[in-house]
């Protein structure tokens, strides 16, 4: 096919308005068949001009035509389909789709495009990878292979969709200097095998002169030359047309024979997570629900432990005021602990009482005297045990919410264990008991005036529970 | 050509660069890039470079096969692998179509600060159904009320705001509203007076002249919402001259309530009233007890038997009103706290009426909307009225081993005064309700006994109603754990009950099912004084509210009402509470809300 391309500028247009030219005004035609090559130092605008032949990048102005087809002036999904159906591109680096096989990455542009059933795209992969002298290592990933080899399937994936025009910018880029001349004599090769307009972009100059015209770049201008045909040219016809025929004429035998590749990989990638890493995760896992399972037993056996402690202490254990009597000059207070479940044994470190009057808002603590202290700091409580308290409160201008009577608060605090030798199973309780007193000063007969008991005003009134 | 990494900054600097510079070539080769790299960071820089077109997944893919990407975009979709890469551009097409620019690769790699509605998020307790919950809060001396929907509270109200100096917000019920976040209304008592007194609080309340006319309690309080704030209405105690401090019960059609005291042993029946009119009494009843032994040993005063009174209530004709607002009639000091009933037997409490105390606190209504129960702590039974009749027609007596069903025998007229006959009292009484399809009453026997009676009953005559059973656990023994306040599923196979433990100890629930009336389910350790109970009418969940004596830890744990009985956590609330209703939004939810239960 032959390619025209005609007053082609590329320019970009900076922040500050400045317009910087890539390609200026170039022009030239490339014959059915022949081989362009494009030199010129470094961002001399050789990428920039190929871009803009291959569809990839848009010129500023200019036209590029394909026999008669001007490629910019297509829509951009029949320009795509007419870069993807005419034109076969090889970088300079490979690109190939890692996670994908050598023959997958040739298949799937074919694929993609819809040119070729999924069978005889990848019958014709199998025959380019062949030819590109890569039938050992179809079935590779890329990372399996070399550059060189790299290159090869880029070169078998540019000609998928059977090009008539190849592109090549600086393909060898990045290879050594044996490598560059076997991958660069392989493109020729297959230029001339395949009948394929060529354009080679290099910055080598020896290759160049292998073309049959040389344009060169120099600051976004082009200036073009006749290459001198060398014998290396004859040497390249290497490439017999029996084989080249075979390319384009895949028999229906080898596309019914042919396998689709994609997702084989796949499959085995999956295959291998399931053979490798699901039993090893499933090892992990089980490992892990047993640990957790584990933990959870403990934290359970604790939280068991801790409640049958809680249940025990604020709950099988009952405290409270049993009675309080008047003396002579105060009173004697009995508290009571009772083990309600008397097959339960229960330790209660002596219990640790004070006694508040309210006094206007808030509490004043009186003096209290225990008469019989008990001889163990740590008593068992079997069933009920009382311990008793002298108290002789003083507290003048008390309140009084009920008339006559005080308004007492007895904090009663107590460390409770099933153990006598408790280690963490120890729990603290604190509790307080609310009562009106009456007063010694205040006779019955004055305080049934305002209070009306059944019999004599109690010495004290308990409150509900706190 | 190895390519040299660059990092955005350094992009920059060369870009500014070649803007400035003369010779493109010279920079490229300074720098060691080639120009379709300077290109390419240009158009990736340059905002009028970025095509508008529609993302076009076919031409992308082609792009990306015949090396229209970046080397770096390949790198990333090497990585990604090549379908991860591609649904991840549709992915990010979905949310930003037009924008081709957003969908390449380095893009999705850009961070982002999100900005989120909160409102969006106003769902937290929304699981608990299309609800409000209305709950007051005793010592708070108020009401509010939660929307499950988002669980932001609507609207309080607060009883001093309005005088009351005093105000222990205690029971209440509400008027079924097809739509409560417009509107509804509800009946509120309060108590106050001496009752303040037996929470501990070291207070000035009395010396500073607070518990005088305004701060004794007793107050019953009609509230409306009107979808923005709520609004006391009327003082019903002042309107009518009675003062009630207990238990408010909305009969099942919705057109009236009931109210009860225990310390004054009055029950009345009120109209329903809206707005700025005034409720009327429909009905009044003092209930006494009169001891076969009411000289001796205080105990014996109940416990060896006696007749109990119940006398109809007129107005003072000078006033049209009664005479009981405030403390006024009051004969105990303060309330019988749950269990306390020993303490009047052991004249732990003063007060002036105390030998003829009953206990009367609540009246709970058969859902069939004739009969009303009263409910009467110190002799464990329940009195049945007619509504139509007004006539107290059979005395339901819970103690096992007595009698179940007493004869009302009517002494005279003006006043009107009926009597029951009692052999003796084995046992005080607490909470009680109907089952839902009326075909159950059950009420609770406490300290002496600790157990459930269970009455059938489905017969049209209440002197038929015979106890069945008894609900029992081998743990209810002594005063505590007992049984306290009750309520049924809305299918009516189970019921639920609040299990009182005394402090420290934390209170439960239990789940009996009523075929059997056999305990299933336990919830232990809910939390410190576990009161009433409330179901959603959806048929979904219980909630079992707990309190510690007002104004130690409070809250509301909820459980599933279908067979799994699936606890789900707790709610928490804004006042020791001490009752809670669910707002119905049918006439038929009253059957299950605070109407037929305790």
């Amino acid at each position: 096919m032959p390619l025209t391309v005609s007053n082609l500028t590329k320019s970009y247009v900076g922040a500050s308005a400045k317009t910087i030219n890539a390609v200026s005004d170039v022009s030239f035609v490339v014959e059915d068949g022949s081989f362009l090559a494009i030199v010129g130092c470094s961002g001399s605008g050789k990428s920039t001009l190929l871009a803009m032949v291959g569809g990839i990048s848009k010129p500023t102005s200019g036209l590029v035509k394909f026999a008669e087809t001007s490629l910019w002036a297509q829509g951009n999904n029949a320009r795509a389909d007419f870069r993807n159906s005419t034109i076969g591109f090889v970088f300079q680096f490979a690109s190939l789709l890692p996670t994908l096989k050598a023959i997958d990455n040739v298949a799937l542009p074919a694929m993609v495009s819809g040119a070729l059933s999924e069978k005889a795209a990848y019958a014709r992969a199998r025959v380019l990878l062949e030819q590109v002298g890569l039938a050992e290592r179809i079935d590779s990933y890329p990372g399996e292979l070399s550059g060189g080899e790299q290159r090869r399937v880029a070169i078998a994936r540019a000609l998928i969709n059977s090009p008539q025009v190849l592109l090549a910018d600086e393909p060898t880029a990045d290879l050594d200097e044996e490598t560059e001349v076997e991958i660069l004599k392989l493109l020729l090769e297959i230029r001339q095998a395949h009948k394929l307009t060529m354009i080679l972009v290099t910055h080598n100059r020896d290759i160049a002169a292998l073309a049959d015209r040389v344009l060169t770049m120099k600051s976004g201008v082009a200036e073009i030359s006749d290459a001198i045909l060398k014998a290396d040219r004859a040497e390249a016809k290497i490439v017999s047309h029996e084989r080249v025929d075979s390319i384009y004429a895949i028999s229906a035998q080898q596309v019914a024979g042919e396998q689709v590749r994609l997702g084989v990989g796949f499959e085995r990638y999956v295959g291998r997570f399931v053979l490798i890493l699901l039993p090893l995760l499933s090892l992990i896992y089980v490992a892990n629900l047993a640990v957790a399972s584990y933990q959870q037993s403990v934290i359970n056996a604790q939280l068991d432990r801790k409640q049958a402690l809680e249940d025990l202490a604020m709950g099988d254990l009952k405290a409270g005021v049993k009675d309080i009597r008047m003396t002579d000059e105060g009173y004697e207070l009995d508290l009571f602990l009772r083990n309600s479940k008397r097959d339960k044994p229960m330790f209660v470190m002596t219990p640790v009482v004070r006694v508040f009057v309210q006094l206007g808002n808030s509490w004043l603590e009186t003096a209290l005297d225990s008469s019989d202290k008990p001889s163990a700091a740590v008593a068992q409580i079997s069933s009920e045990r009382i311990f008793r308290f002298r108290l002789k409160p003083n507290v003048p201008g008390y309140a009084q919410l009920i008339p006559y009577y005080m308004h007492v608060r007895i904090t009663n605090d107590l460390l409770v264990s099933p153990s006598s030798l408790p280690k963490d199973d120890l729990i603290e309780r604190n509790d307080s008991y609310y009562v009106y007193l009456k007063p010694h000063n205040i006779s019955d007969e004055v305080i049934a005036k305002k209070l009306k008991f059944a019999g004599a005003p109690p010495v004290y009134m308990p409150m509900p529970p706190h | 050509m190895a390519e040299k990494q660059f990092t955005k900054q350094q992009i920059k600097i060369i870009l500014k660069e070649a803007e400035a510079s003369t010779d493109i070539y010279e920079l490229c080769l300074r720098h060691d890039i080639t120009e379709t790299t300077l290109y390419e960071w240009l158009a990736e820089n340059t905002p009028t470079e970025v095509s508008q077109g529609k993302f076009n997944l076919r031409q992308f893919m082609q792009e990306v096969f015949n090396g229209g990407m970046t080397r770096r975009e390949l790198l990333y979709a090497g990585a990604a692998g090549v379908s991860g890469f591609a649904a991840g551009n549709i992915f990010a097409m979905v949310g930003n179509l037009g924008n081709v620019g957003k969908l390449r690769m380095p893009d999705l790699l850009h961070s982002k600060i999100e900005v989120e509605d909160a409102s969006r998020y106003k769902q937290s307790t929304e699981e608990f159904g299309d609800y409000l919950y209305l709950t007051p809060q005793k010592l708070g001396g108020g009401t509010h009320v939660v929307d499950f929907k988002h669980g932001i509270t609507l609207a309080s109200i607060s009883y001093w705001n309005y005088g009351d100096s005093c105000p222990i917000s205690h029971h209440l019920s509400a008027y079924p509203s097809s739509n409560p976040r417009k509107g509804f209304e509800f009946v509120n008592s309060t108590q106050g007076g001496k009752n303040v007194t037996m929470y501990s609080i070291p207070t000035e309340i009395e010396e500073r002249g607070l518990l005088d006319t305004w701060g004794q309690g007793n107050h019953i309080y009609r509230v409306e919402f009107d979808g923005t704030k709520m609004e006391l209405k009327e003082d019903i105690a002042k309107t009518t001259g009675i003062g009630l401090g207990v238990h408010i019960t909305i009969f099942p059609d919705a057109n009236g309530f009931a109210a009860a005291d225990g310390q004054k042993d009055v029950c009345a029946f009120f109209d329903r009233v809206s707005g700025d009119n005034k409720t009327s009494v429909l009905k009044a009843f003092r209930a006494d007890w009169i001891g076969n032994e009411s000289d001796r040993n205080l105990k014996d005063n109940w416990r060896k038997g006696g007749k109990l009174r119940i006398v109809e209530l007129n107005k003072a004709p000078e006033t049209g009103k009664f005479d009981l607002q405030g403390t006024k009639g009051n004969k105990i000091d303060w309330e019988m706290a749950p269990m306390a009933e020993n303490l009047v037997s052991s004249d732990g409490i003063p007060g002036a009426g105390k030998k003829s105390l009953t206990g009367l606190d609540a009246v709970v209504h058969h859902p069939g909307n004739k009969y009303s129960a009263l409910i009467i702590r110190m002799l464990s039974c329940a009195v049945i009225v007619d509504r139509e009749t007004w006539e107290p027609v059979a005395c339901l007596h819970n103690p096992e081993h007595s009698p179940d069903n007493l004869k009302v025998t009517k002494l005279h007229e003006n006043p009107n005064t009926w009597e029951i006959e009692f052999d003796d009292v084995k046992c005080v009484g607490h909470e009680a309700g109907f089952s839902p399809d009326g075909k159950f009453f059950t009420m609770m026997n406490n300290i002496e006994q600790n157990n459930m009676a269970v009455y059938d009953t489905s017969d049209p005559d209440p002197r038929k109603w015979n106890r069945i059973t008894f609900v029992k656990d081998p743990e209810w023994v002594g005063d505590f754990p007992s049984p306290f306040h009750l309520c049924f599923s809305m299918d009516g196979s189970k019921m639920f009950v609040s299990v009182m433990h005394e402090k420290p100890a934390k209170s439960g629930c239990c789940v009996v099912d009523t075929k059997t009336w056999k305990i299933i389910k336990k919830f232990k350790n809910i939390g410190v004084d576990c009161q009433t109970m409330a179901v959603s009418y959806d048929g979904k969940y219980v909630f079992q509210i707990f309190s510690g004596f007002q104004r130690q830890e409070s809250g509301a744990f909820v459980f599933t009402q279908d067979d799994s009985l699936r606890a789900l956590g707790y709610l928490p609330n804004f006042g020791g509470h001490h009752d809670c209703v669910l707002i119905p939004t049918k006439k038929e939810h009253m059957k299950n809300s605070r109407c037929t239960t305790l």
